[in-house]
């Protein structure tokens, strides 16, 4: 059941998805040749290290992309409306464990299919170096499974342990009931900040402020290394763009329960479009200021044409990507593209 | 804010249908006095439904819903503010705590009471609850919050889904206190859908 579960939430996210998997699939398939090596190169490292230090490390990193793949698709393997009806049902720990373990299998497919097709592609190729090695690269391939689903497992656990529900908090009891009563409580604050703060939309905050991080490192490190800060800007662009979409995909799912219960109150259903917008825009326009206070003041001169230009299309670029959402998966992918591919092309020429 | 006496509430050739269903109302005309009114039926008669097509809830497909001369589909936030409407499922808004939820839904209608929750927190037994999100309420207490809640913010329509689910024995009888002043009332409609007997007599029953 589980398995099944976790396919149909996996077809979900892929239907969602394809159109961003399409576009990078048609970007990177030029290189394909190149970059099919790479997934199994670390198998066949460890092995030639021998026994040490670099033979586990390279295993462990061969497992973490299958790690990462876990911790991504968790929700996907155990949603959490599901955890208090699986606590309710006679299941042993082993049998738990199995479940887990089938559903682990699922979400790491991507990385063994990769991985399977990467050691053909050298089987194929079979270069010198790696002559004798084989048998020890498959070994090594079964090992890196068990870690990375031994890892996935503890995952697993890390979710089942933080769904757990909380001791019940009283919030701001108030003296007076009168004065609570007659305190008026905004829209804004009880449909969008609460949410944020309390529960329903904390995905959206935990967004916003890995969004937010993120692009104040990427102008830290341009700071740090300004002889590369060009491409820095470029990971800022990626950055600020990549997290506004993510902000407000996350928005419209999280706040979709409160806009339908809305629906009965007096309150303007066209008001969501523009309160959603805001929250995905929010860490945009924090990480534009920071941009702008950045170059102002660092170590670099800017071009006179270019580095207006980049600002203005900083405003512009995530309002652009997040305004214009119509059309099928591939369109709205290849708009996002374009968008960002001006920006980041901006971004090159405002250093000099 | 006065209500006006003549009250008048009038759903003509309302029809839904969820999506790849039947039609669960089709062409549903009634006009509605004031008063207590028992909305009776059978599982799957769309009783809830109804409710919430005349709370602005759903959207019907076809027909209209007018509350003296102001139409749901026309004037809907005009239409929304003279109804509140206390669904079967735990109430929306369920980050918020009871007195945080009536703190909001009273910046939204314009006869929302303050004193007349209080005397609801008190009389449904809220005190203990009010500072705590909803969400962390049991589904009794939820449920009274609701109640309490849509009482006071004296809409002249008031629609309550199963309202004496999930209620304590002291609850119940309040609420039928409430039910039976709103039998008598020339001004406004209490709209129940309900399984159980009510308790009280009300003044119109309407059975589907």
């Amino acid at each position: 059941m589980r398995v099944r579960g976790s396919a149909v939430e996996l077809r979900a996210l892929l239907r969602r998805w394809w159109g961003f998997f399409f576009v990078i699939l048609a970007v990177t398939l030029p290189f394909f040749s190149t970059v099919i090596g790479i997934p199994a190169l670390p198998l066949f490292w460890a092995v030639q290290q021998g026994p040490g230090w670099w033979a586990p490390l390279a295993l462990l990193a061969h497992a973490m992309p299958a790690v990462l793949l876990c911790w991504a698709l968790r929700e996907q393997m155990l949603p959490k409306r599901w955890l208090q009806a699986e606590s309710a049902l006679p299941l042993r720990r082993a049998q738990r464990h199995r479940a887990d373990l089938a559903v682990l299998l699922l979400a790491q497919a991507p990385w063994i299919l990769l991985s399977a097709g990467s050691m053909l592609a050298w089987r194929l190729d079979s270069p010198a170096w790696m002559r004798g090695l084989w048998w020890g690269a498959g070994l090594g391939f079964l090992f890196s499974l068990l870690l990375s689903s031994g890892l996935g497992l503890l995952l697993m656990q890390a979710h089942r342990r933080s769904a757990q529900t909380k001791p019940a908090t009283r919030i701001a009891v108030r003296s007076s009931i009168r004065l609570s009563a007659t305190r008026s409580v905004g829209t804004w604050r009880a449909l969008l900040w609460l949410p944020l703060q309390r529960g329903p939309a904390r995905p959206v905050l935990e967004a916003q402020i890995q969004g937010l991080l993120a692009a104040l490192l990427s102008l830290a490190l341009a700071w740090l290394w300004p002889m590369h800060a060009a491409w820095f800007l470029a990971l800022f662009t990626l950055a600020v763009m990549g997290f506004a979409a993510r902000v407000h995909s996350l928005a419209l799912r999280c706040y979709e329960a409160l806009r339908l219960a809305s629906q009965s109150l007096p309150l303007a259903d066209a008001g969501w479009v523009g309160r959603l917008m805001a929250l995905a825009l929010l860490p945009a326009a924090l990480s534009w200021l920071a941009l702008l206070l950045t170059l102002l003041t660092g170590p670099w001169a800017l071009a006179p044409r270019a580095a207006p230009l980049f600002l203005l299309f900083g405003l512009l670029a995530p309002t652009l990507a997040i305004v214009f959402r119509g059309g099928t998966a591939d369109l709205r992918a290849g708009r996002w593209l374009l968008i960002w591919g001006v920006w980041v092309a901006l971004a090159s020429e405002t250093l000099l | 804010m006065t209500v006006d006496a003549d009250f008048s509430l009038h759903c003509e050739a309302l029809s839904f249908a969820y999506p790849g269903s039947r039609r669960v109302v089709d062409l549903w005309t009634h006009d509605f006095a004031a008063g207590l009114c028992w909305l009776r039926g059978a599982n799957g008669t769309g009783k809830s439904t109804r409710l919430k097509l005349l709370a602005g809830a759903l959207t019907p497909q076809y027909g209209s819903v007018r509350w003296q001369e102001v139409d749901l589909l026309k004037q809907p936030l005009d239409y929304r503010r003279q109804v509140a409407w206390v669904g079967a499922e735990p109430p929306a808004f369920e980050h918020l705590s009871p007195a945080e939820r009536f703190a909001f839904l009273a910046g939204l209608y314009p006869r929302a009471d303050a004193a007349q929750w209080q005397a609801h927190v008190e009389g449904f037994g809220l005190m203990p609850f009010l500072g705590q999100p909803l969400s962390q309420l049991s589904t009794g207490t939820q449920h009274k919050a609701a109640l309490a809640a849509a009482l006071a913010l004296q809409t002249p329509l008031l629609l309550l889904d199963e309202p004496l689910n999930a209620l304590d024995a002291a609850s119940v009888d309040y609420l039928r206190g409430l039910m039976r002043a709103a039998a008598q009332a020339s001004d406004r409609l209490c709209l129940v859908v309900s399984h159980e007997d009510l308790g009280v007599m009300p003044s119109a029953t309407l059975d589907l």
